[in-house]
């Protein structure tokens, strides 16, 4: 853990797409994900909605969702899986730090970082706060940073952030959640989850042959 | 004891919860975790829903959850892997949303001015109520529709003693002997009240349907008056549950509002019959913003 003595941010770029719904977390932190790996790609949040069926109701298989997502990247040749994973330290969850890092928090965090999320183009409204965060929903915050040696940890949410913020303000700590690392556990101790992102060099490395062949028979016609 | 106990309910806790979001999404949670004798756990779920609708005349966003408590109860051991039974607990939700879509619709039918508006400007729900105008009108303003005039519409049309009769059951209008429909006085008040001819046949049409709502949409087959009632239930969902009263919002955010609610309608669809409710003044849009017409 040599690494975590210096500071740490990504810098996290606002994707074209975004959803401004509580049920969009999951997929404004995959779009933010794409956005971090495959700039340019052309993948829309109308499909992912598809993928998570984000319109529906009652409860259904979710596991299949993400091979689904998956093959979705290989379709656009991104050579990238995501896994839901678990974790038990903040430190395994810091060393993904190369992207962005979706983890589930209990809905409780909201309370911690709310006052973050005042815009002069939006106001918030959350209602009876004690009556809505109370419920143990799990929501998505993408981890983006660390000072103190990953005792201080810093967050954008992917809701109540991300479709508001430019890419200036997404880089600017003040304007970042703040979490302390008792906050963190508070927030995650019944669930430890998050989306975990890997690279996958063989589908890169086949993804370039691919291309070069292609090169080639489009010159020789 | 206690130690090793505590760590037991917490491993449960992040499996469960783990189990729970990985396989069965977002929305159902664990509400309760008690140990009811040793390794074996009394588990509770409960469905919460959070969504966002936001109001374009204040700019605001605003957060609210639909909440369905124990929609599970079951046992489990510790270190049992928990499956739950997705049919049950599907039928559980649905049974949860009836219950409110219930509740809204009987809102929306308890106000005379958006049924009203709702049967004469919907042109298809209004060819079929054109059959209670029809026998209204001649108890209003005859007291009496005669045998030989209601067995001509039901040679024409047999479902019209169906309309005769609901107008019996509603207390409008009574059968003498020889089988002509009379006004009762509960009509004769109505219009000594109303004064109007229009008036008191509206009067009665509202009053039919609000207190025999599931017999004309289903048995009278109109299913049309329905698809709007269900719009409107929405939005009155909005303005009285959700306490948002003058909430004005973009088209797609009351689609997945309606989403939530019912299913099963293209957008497109939904669009149509947005505008045909704006078309008879019940719903106001401006620039796809849309409002309950004031």
């Amino acid at each position: 853990m040599s690494s975590l003595t210096e500071d740490k941010l990504i810098k996290l770029n606002k994707p074209k797409d975004t959803i401004e719904d509580f049920q969009g977390c999951g997929i404004n932190s995959l779009l933010a994900l794409l956005e971090h790996i495959a700039p340019g790609h052309k993948i829309s949040a109308d499909e992912l909605k598809k993928i998570f069926d984000y319109d529906g109701e009652g409860i259904s298989e979710q596991k299949h969702r993400f091979n689904r997502f998956n093959n979705l990247l290989k379709d656009h040749k991104i050579p990238y899986k995501v896994y839901r994973g678990t974790f038990n330290s903040h430190q395994e969850v810091l060393k993904y730090l190369k992207f962005p890092v979706p983890i589930y928090f209990s809905m409780n965090v909201i309370h911690l970082i709310k006052d973050k999320f005042k815009y002069s183009q939006i106001n918030i409204n959350f209602g009876d706060s004690n009556l809505l965060f109370n419920n143990p929903n799990h929501h998505l915050l993408l981890l983006v940073g660390y000072e103190e040696a990953g005792k201080k940890l810093y967050f954008v949410d992917p809701v109540y952030q991300l479709p508001y913020y430019s890419n200036k303000d997404l880089t600017n700590k003040n304007k970042l959640c703040v979490l302390d690392t008792k906050q963190f556990y508070e927030c995650v101790k019944h669930i430890k989850s998050f989306m975990e992102l890997r690279f996958i060099k063989k589908l890169e490395k086949g993804y370039k042959t691919e291309k070069k062949k292609n090169e080639k028979q489009s010159k020789l016609e | 004891m206690t130690i090793e106990s505590d760590n037991r309910m917490e491993n449960m806790l992040l499996e469960i919860n783990r189990t729970l979001l990985h396989n069965y999404g977002n929305n159902i949670l664990l509400s309760k975790l008690k140990e009811k004798s040793l390794n074996e756990f009394d588990v509770e779920l409960d469905y919460n829903k959070i969504f966002h609708i936001k109001d374009e005349r204040t700019n605001t966003l605003f957060v609210r959850n639909i909440k369905f408590n124990r929609i599970f109860e079951s046992k489990l051991k510790l270190n049992e892997k928990m499956e739950l039974p997705l049919d049950e607990i599907n039928s559980t939700i649905c049974s949860e949303y009836d219950l409110i879509k219930n509740n809204i619709i009987h809102k929306v039918l308890a106000r005379k001015e958006i049924v009203l508006s709702l049967i004469k400007n919907t042109h298809i729900s209004m060819a079929f109520m054109n059959k209670f105008y029809t026998i209204l009108n001649q108890l209003v303003i005859n007291e009496v529709f005669h045998k030989n005039m209601i067995d001509e519409y039901i040679s024409k049309n047999k479902n019209f003693e169906k309309y005769v009769s609901l107008v019996v059951d509603g207390g409008f209008g009574e059968l003498d002997s020889k089988k002509n429909l009379r006004a009762t006085n509960k009509l004769k008040v109505l219009f000594k009240d109303k004064k109007e001819v229009k008036e008191t046949v509206d009067e009665a049409l509202f009053i039919l349907i609000r207190d025999h709502y599931d017999y004309i949409v289903y048995d009278l087959n109109i299913h049309t008056l329905k698809t709007y009632v269900n719009i409107m239930s929405c939005l009155i969902y909005l303005i009285d549950y959700m306490k948002l009263p003058n909430i004005k919002m973009r088209l797609g955010d009351f689609y997945r509002v309606y989403l939530t609610f019912y299913r099963k309608v293209e957008f497109d669809k939904f669009l149509e019959r947005v505008n045909n409710l704006v078309y008879s003044n019940v719903i106001t849009s401006e620039g796809g913003v849309i409002s309950l017409t004031s």
